[in-house]
């Protein structure tokens, strides 16, 4: 039975807590703190091997697709401001706004990982990159694969609050959620921003 | 002693803690075009023939700005107290220390590249 239907069961959100900062919104940071260092020591150990390692040879960058990475890195941007102007509007009392801004999130979100899977084969098949045909292979299929697990989990995320959105769950006094999804939402944008030069550019 | 715990109505929330949503979307939306240019400026850098070093600063310059950008707004790490400040500072210097700990190994790269 949920918290709504026992009234003195507080929403997890409610709870008191000794820091004045929510339990859900600490915890993403803590969480997203983590992923920084997962992320981080995975983008050390690809410059200390770009620059250091004889067998890490670059492919040449017109066979690496910086268009449509370009294209891909554009989407999550547009997907970044949806998301947050989806908690705008729930802030504003605008749910109709606020279930229009999170469906085009998730739409964009979608779109990355369709525009993903049309580039992974491509580099299968037709350029040679796989996991295992070198170390750029492997550090590229790792770190995309990686943040596109990210995006899924981010997706599932979405989804939830959109579906608790139509469902008339958020309100100006009660959006944490929205905003945590946001938070995590942001950081995985911000992860590709990282990425995309790394990868395609350098 | 156990801290006493805030009450309910001193804990922040979503609404009250980003400022007027209403002047936020302007602002949301100016960030947006920002990292939209800065996105088509990196790609248009990586064309010129500058050299490599150079090509590397402007990009991780470029990226640096816009992840400061996405945090400080889209984030709202502008608008965040001590507790969060405190774990994205704690998740920086294990970034610093990675970055640290690699140092020799790069030196010892560029080192033997020169020799």
């Amino acid at each position: 039975m949920s918290a709504a239907r026992i009234p003195w069961i507080l929403d997890p959100s409610d709870e008191p807590t000794s820091t004045g900062v929510p339990h859900g919104k600490l915890g993403m940071w803590v969480f997203l703190a983590s992923e920084v260092m997962l992320f981080g020591s995975l983008i050390s150990s690809y410059i200390v091997l770009r620059l250091g390692s004889p067998l890490f040879i670059m492919p040449p960058h017109e066979m690496l697709g910086v268009p449509i990475a370009f294209v891909n890195t554009l989407i999550l941007i547009i997907s970044s401001v949806t998301m947050v102007l989806a908690l705008a509007a729930i802030q504003q009392n605008k749910p109709g706004q606020m279930i229009g801004y999170m469906a085009a999130t998730i739409l964009c979100g979608l779109l990355f990982l369709a525009v993903k899977a049309y580039e992974y084969p491509h580099k299968w098949v037709d350029l040679g990159i796989t996991m295992s045909s070198g170390l750029f292979g492997s550090f590229y299929f790792t770190m995309t694969g990686l943040h596109g697990l990210h995006v899924l989990g981010g997706l599932a995320f979405n989804t939830y609050i959109l579906i608790q959105g139509v469902r008339g769950k958020w309100s100006p006094h009660r959006c944490e959620r929205v905003e945590y999804a946001g938070i995590y939402w942001h950081f995985v944008d911000l992860v590709w921003v990282v990425l995309f030069p790394l990868l395609y550019l350098l | 002693m156990e801290q006493p715990k805030h009450a309910l109505s001193e804990v922040q929330t979503s609404a009250q803690s980003h400022g007027d949503p209403q002047k936020m979307v302007r602002v949301y939306l100016a960030i947006f075009a920002a990292l939209a240019i800065l996105t088509v400026l990196t790609v248009w850098v990586n064309s010129l023939h500058v050299t490599r070093v150079t090509a590397i600063s402007i990009a991780a310059f470029i990226a640096l700005v816009k992840v400061t950008l996405i945090a400080m707004f889209f984030m709202h790490l502008k608008v965040e107290g001590k507790w969060i400040y405190g774990v994205v500072v704690l998740s920086l210097i294990a970034i610093l220390i990675l970055i640290f700990l690699i140092s020799p190994d790069i030196a010892g790269i560029l080192g033997g590249a020169r020799s």
